[in-house]
């Protein structure tokens, strides 16, 4: 590596994020121990947590088989969580690659480099404020078209009772 | 013309755990969309492919779907 690289390696700020699955074999109460696990590989190469979700159980898109001494288990659900961190300097983000592989109640992990920001971006407020907005539209059309219809019948009895009120 | 989803919502990383919006790109057998179709910016195309396939590999999408 030239030395360029290496100052700008340095400068860049190196936040990471761990997304992973544990298995749901393993009761609830136990969930959070796993949770303290993870949170231990992160310990000992010195990473600030910036923010973390913790594992909700959820069903898989697919199921994912994993072996256990020789046979597989096959998983359709599991809790899915991730915990988004900072590493330092003197910190090696192969060791926490290496300590969730290692680790047999993981069914599957990712690392990934991303930015201090939430990422998040909540399409639901802005798809629900949409529908809403497109009820409200209906109604109003709706109550104008009744509107006009209760006044047409208000006009044809009050022409009906000038007619009558002719007559006699 | 139709402009860019993620210029538009200020959206400048896409995270491969927004379910919700990656689903908005994939057609119902679960396949990528094109940038012709997406009318996204190439950057954001680009980060969109990348947060897809993470989220697949992670099984909160499919590879394919009926």
């Amino acid at each position: 590596m030239s030395k360029k690289a290496a100052v700008a390696k340095n400068s860049e700020e190196k936040i990471y994020e761990v997304g992973y699955h544990i298995l749901s074999s393993v009761s609830e109460e136990n969930v959070p121990k796993e949770v303290e696990k993870i949170k231990a590989y992160l310990a000992k190469e010195k990473a600030v947590i910036i923010s973390e979700e913790t594992p909700k159980l959820r069903p898989l898109a697919y199921s994912i088989k994993k072996a256990f001494g020789g046979s597989y288990k096959v998983f359709d659900k599991a809790y899915f969580g991730f915990i988004k961190f900072e590493l330092g300097i003197d910190g090696d983000i192969i060791n926490i690659d290496l300590g969730m592989r290692n680790n047999e109640s993981i069914l599957r992990y990712i690392v990934i480099k991303t930015v201090r920001e939430n990422t998040m971006y909540s399409p639901k407020i802005t798809v629900f404020s949409d529908k809403e907005a497109k009820i409200k539209t209906t109604f109003k059309e709706d109550k104008i078209v009744k509107a006009e219809k209760t006044a047409t019948i208000e006009e044809i009895d009050k022409s009906i009772d000038a007619l009558v009120s002719e007559e006699v | 013309m139709k402009q860019c989803f993620f210029s538009q919502n200020n959206i400048k990383y896409v995270d491969y755990k927004d379910v919700e919006l990656l689903k908005k790109f994939l057609n119902p057998h679960a396949r990528m969309q094109g940038k012709k179709k997406t009318n996204v910016k190439a950057r954001s195309q680009r980060q969109l492919s990348e947060a897809i396939k993470r989220a697949r590999y992670m099984a909160l999408l499919p590879f394919v779907a009926r």
